[in-house]
């Protein structure tokens, strides 16, 4: 309609006559030849700086590389380098003026490589880097992101704050320890979880929010690389009435071997949500919890299919005899070939029977149960 | 009688075939807004990501690279080994030797050194029978499983014993002769941990290897296709993902992951049955039973895709194999839409029966159909020269430039995801393929989608059932919750994938 | 005296660039490869008195490397150090059992890596 009351209005004299469906169709003619002359323009100029800033980057690149390179050998060798020293490479890498150094581009480079070499070095060299990042006025740059209204570079900001610049900028970051955005949240708790902050793990707190795996992934990462934080006992969290959180914490009791948690994971064996039930057994099984042993072997029957494959594997970690006469009568019931495999393989740990005296204490088995056998004791496959 | 007959085809043509081609047209608009969204959001998220975290994480989860093969002699030497170093802390390798004629297994046993092993392969899907199971007695090849299996006539049924030995909870199906960048499991399981609901399959954007580099299996530099036909194919790939599927994508509705390359649920699959090896389009086929399965469930669920360039495959360059591929895809779309009828215009599934499905089967099984009878009627306007030109001249530009703009719009979304060529020119020559491809690609992919259309309608009717295994008790009620017997056509059952 | 000859397999370049100037600053002759295959040639033409392998390259593994370089004339003892991103337990396991000679895992300390480095030459001239 709108279509048809401006092509009337924009139209030379000859088309008025014609049918609306017409005018209509002319009107689009016009708008899209238009939008693939825009587009293309749009492509074709894109390329052109695309391919100047290729060029750009590159050059600039190999000299960063080189100064870089230069300047980490000289930190390690002289050990602690002295603040003229520092103001001098400083100034070396300002003056690279061919580069326009204070072009985003450049600097932004600049932080990448240097971020780079702080993942992939420690020590000495992680030292010295960050002094770098300092003298060379690039916090301010990475400061200036989290003003920034679009929250990926805040978050571009703070993980190059957290990775550069660990002495500070915490209480910068505290206000995006509860954006609503998730990615942006999760980076600021990252970071405050690595600055060593006075309550880093106030985020376990949290009731409603889901944590995501990725999320769990990447501060499971910072908390577990962070040499000097405090570690709570994580068990004062599993009664959270946010699954994710108790799943969370129940992977870093793992790591942390935190057998104190032993009675609360018991306790959540009864939890509403079968995936904290799962972790709860696998970590009964990892902490080799074998007072939970004969509580797990109680609630069996209870347990769906995917925990009782978890109480299984469990019982192969805790690896104390008891269990084999229960593991021996869950393979010896033919009701669910996985099952089945998996009780076979426990037996075949905990026990170390060789495959005769295997056999030996068993009854007549079916060809399901015999290949299980095979399976469990086929070198090649159990690598 | 007869003026009845002209009063009614002249009804239709000049009104409702516009309205239906108005209605496409706004329908595409609101893809390519849609499609830029999820594109812009996807590149946000991952900008400032370090996916090397996964690496090193204890909490990756576990993925078993599922990859039929069927007389690939020539090349699975290098394949398998491109797939065993694809960069992921925690996977497994399972290749499918599809009962080929070829000695596609005695080079896998001789390459890498593989051993028949004593594997108890439990069959959860129904497929043709298994013979073998190998590893390798080399521990660098550890990861790898080679199942060598009677030939089943579809990669279907080969890639649901792949399901069956698979030991991870996440799978990735894709075909041997595919070329995966090393990060693909890296890029492809994030939608699978970042989503707060279930996230059931995702895919990623697959393109041409035509032209391109490639050395030992692995690719090297991308190169725009030189030949006629997969050029205009790498045209339609690029609209078809990254327009298409990453439109649906942002509104949870996708129907198609592709066969070539997608992540799926383990658990969800074997629930829903596996692949149907009866099927012309066995992967369209899976996703659509895979959310009929989820909203029965009534689970929130979704199907990803990423706007990323993760798989390269060769695309026929001769009218007939490309003949053939097309009219199977073309049957292979009918059929599914006609085994899951049910489920279009049914609220009970929600956006994906009320939006998606109802889409797919207007707008792209009817399409051709309603294209092809639009010619006749122009024809028969020419012979009994009632033709005017002029309205029809603009009719035909209105349809041509708007398809021109949305294709070219295409390019510039893979523009803006990630720059795959290394040239302006090469670029160039895709933007102008845009302009030929109206009248040049179109009819032969109408032409083809035609004949997929007469076979599918002219084919005969036949029962067929979805497989499971029913020997141990405790899966009873899983199996039978899913086990639908439908009615489809087929013609040849298998044609040769 | 003629310099230590060190092989570096490694495909990330700025890492291979460090690598390469580090260890030349500290008196090694080193030769790079970015891939594989390249260092396959390698191996296979000339005698290495370590080589350093990142376990991520293309075409050919860093595991695979270390099962190759047990078969080639030149190269059948000398030691080889690993350098990785994976921190997996199994991974590690498994290099070693390739024959392995030492594993360091990424974030490097380049202080530890010299030493590693000194250690493993000195054990290869003990042996010879």
């Amino acid at each position: 309609m709108l279509f048809y009351i401006l092509g009337i209005w924009i139209l030379p004299d000859i088309f008025k006559a014609y049918p609306t469906i017409i005018i209509v169709a002319v009107m689009v003619i016009g708008l899209s030849i238009l939008a693939s002359i825009i587009v293309y323009l749009i492509i074709f100029f894109g390329r052109v700086r695309a391919s100047y800033i290729d060029i750009k980057t590159t050059k600039a690149r190999k000299l960063i590389s080189d100064k870089l390179n230069h300047y980490l050998f000289f930190m390690e060798s002289v050990g602690n380098i002295s603040r003229d020293d520092l103001r001098r490479v400083a100034t070396e890498l300002n003056k690279l003026t061919v580069l326009k150094f204070k072009s985003r581009l450049v600097r932004q480079l600049l932080i990448d490589q240097l971020v780079y070499f702080k993942k992939n070095f420690t020590s000495q060299t992680s030292i010295a880097l960050s002094k770098l990042y300092q003298n060379l006025g690039l916090k301010e740059f990475s400061f200036n992101k989290l003003h920034t209204n679009s929250w990926e570079v805040k978050a571009q900001g703070i993980a190059e704050l957290r990775e550069m610049a660990p002495i500070m900028s915490a209480t910068e970051i505290l206000p995006y320890t509860n954006s609503s955005n998730d990615d942006l949240r999760v980076e600021a708790q990252a970071a405050y979880v690595w600055l060593n902050t006075a309550d880093p793990f106030s985020f376990l707190n949290d009731t409603s929010e889901i944590l995501v795996e990725w999320h769990q992934i990447i501060l499971f990462d910072m908390i577990t690389k962070n040499e000097e934080i405090i570690i709570p006992p994580f068990n004062k969290w599993l009664n959270s009435p946010n699954s994710s959180i108790i799943v969370f914490c129940i992977k870093l009791i793992i790591y942390y071997k935190q057998p104190d948690a032993v009675p609360s994971l018991i306790q959540l064996l009864d939890h509403s949500d079968i995936n904290v039930q799962n972790r709860a057994i696998n970590a009964l099984g990892k902490l080799e919890a074998i007072s939970a042993e004969p509580i797990m072997i109680a609630h069996y029957s209870t347990f769906s299919k995917s925990c009782k494959l978890e109480v299984l594997k469990a019982l192969r970690r805790i690896n104390s005899k008891t269990s084999i006469q229960f593991l021996r009568a869950e393979f010896l019931k033919i009701d669910n070939f996985y099952i089945a495999k998996c009780a076979m393989y426990s037996i075949v740990a905990i026990s170390g029977y060789t495959r005769a005296q295997l056999l030996a204490g068993l009854p007549e088995l079916n060809a399901e149960q015999k290949a299980i056998i095979n399976h469990c004791f086929d070198k090649l496959i159990n690598i | 009688m007869e003026i009845h007959f002209q009063y009614y085809l002249h009804l239709i043509y000049d009104r409702l075939i516009f309205f239906y081609s108005v209605l496409i047209m706004l329908s595409y608009l609101t893809l390519l807004v849609l499609s830029i969204f999820e594109i812009k959001k996807y590149l946000k998220r991952n900008s400032y990501i370090d996916h090397k975290l996964l690496l090193s994480s204890p909490y990756a989860p576990g993925i078993s690279v599922i990859a039929p093969a069927y007389n690939e002699a020539a090349t699975i030497d290098y394949n398998v080994h491109s797939l065993l170093s694809l960069d992921y802390p925690c996977f497994e390798v399972i290749i499918i030797n599809d009962g080929s004629t070829d000695d596609t297994l005695e080079i896998l046993i001789d390459k890498y050194q593989l051993k028949p092993t004593a594997f108890a392969y439990y069959e959860q899907i129904i497929t043709q029978p298994v013979k073998q199971l190998f590893k390798s007695s080399n521990p660098v090849y550890s990861r790898l499983l080679v199942i060598d299996k009677e030939n089943g006539g579809s990669k279907a049924d080969a890639s649901n014993a792949g399901i069956n030995a698979a030991l991870y909870p996440i799978f990735l199906c894709t075909d041997v002769d595919c070329i995966l960048r090393r990060d693909t499991l890296l890029k492809m399981v994030k939608p699978f941990i970042e989503e707060k609901v279930k996230v059931i399959a995702a895919g990623a954007v697959i393109r041409i290897v035509n032209s391109c580099e490639v050395e030992s299996g692995v690719l090297t530099k991308v190169k725009i296709p030189a030949k006629f036909l997969p050029l205009f194919q790498e045209l339609e790939y690029v609209r078809a993902f990254l327009v298409g599927r990453m439109a649906w994508s942002k509104v949870n509705a996708l129907l198609l992951v592709s066969g070539g390359l997608g992540m799926f649920d383990k658990k969800t699959v074997i629930a829903a049955g596996g692949y149907d090896h009866a099927s012309f389009g066995e992967d369209m086929e899976l996703v659509t039973r895979m959310r009929g399965y989820m909203e029965r469930q009534k689970t929130p669920y979704a199907v990803r895709y990423i706007p990323e360039s993760l798989c390269w495959t060769e695309v026929p360059d001769n009218i007939r194999v490309f003949g053939s591929q097309r009219t199977r895809w073309t049957k292979g779309l009918a059929q599914n839409l006609w085994i899951h009828k049910k489920m279009i215009f049914n609220p009970r599934y929600g956006r994906f029966g009320m939006i998606a499905l109802p889409y797919w089967l207007l707008f792209e099984w009817f399409a051709p159909i309603i294209e092809f009878t639009g010619i006749l009627y122009y024809i028969y306007l020419i012979l009994t020269h009632s033709i005017n030109w002029d309205f029809a001249i603009i009719l035909l530009a209105f349809v041509y430039t708007f398809s021109v703009m949305i294709t070219v719009t295409a390019v510039l979304w893979d523009e803006i995801t990630q720059k795959q060529y290394t040239s302006k020119t090469e670029v160039m020559k895709l933007c102008t393929a845009a302009f030929f491809e109206p009248f040049l690609y179109h009819p032969l992919a109408l032409f083809f989608s035609l004949r997929g259309n007469y076979f599918f309608f002219t084919g005969k009717k036949l029962h067929w059932g979805n497989m499971i295994r029913t020997g141990f008790a405790g899966s009873k009620n899983l199996i039978k919750a899913t086990v639908s017997k439908v009615k489809i056509r087929r013609k040849k059952q298998h044609e040769k994938r | 005296m003629m310099l230590e000859k060190i092989l570096i397999v490694e495909d990330e370049p700025l890492m291979l660039n460090f690598l390469d100037f580090r260890l030349k600053k500290a008196g090694y002759d080193i030769r790079i490869a970015r891939d594989g295959r390249e260092a396959e040639e390698y191996i296979d033409s000339e005698p290495f008195s370590l080589i350093i392998i990142d376990l991520m390259i293309p075409f050919v593994s860093g595991l695979e490397l270390l099962a190759k370089k047990k078969q080639t004339a030149y190269n059948k003892n000398t030691p080889v150090l690993i350098i990785s991103s994976y921190t997996q337990k199994s991974i590690i396991t498994e290099a070693f059992s390739l024959g392995a000679d030492d594993f360091i895992p990424k974030p490097i300390d380049v202080e530890d890596l010299i030493t590693k480095v000194k250690i493993l030459l000195n054990k290869c001239k003990i042996a010879v």
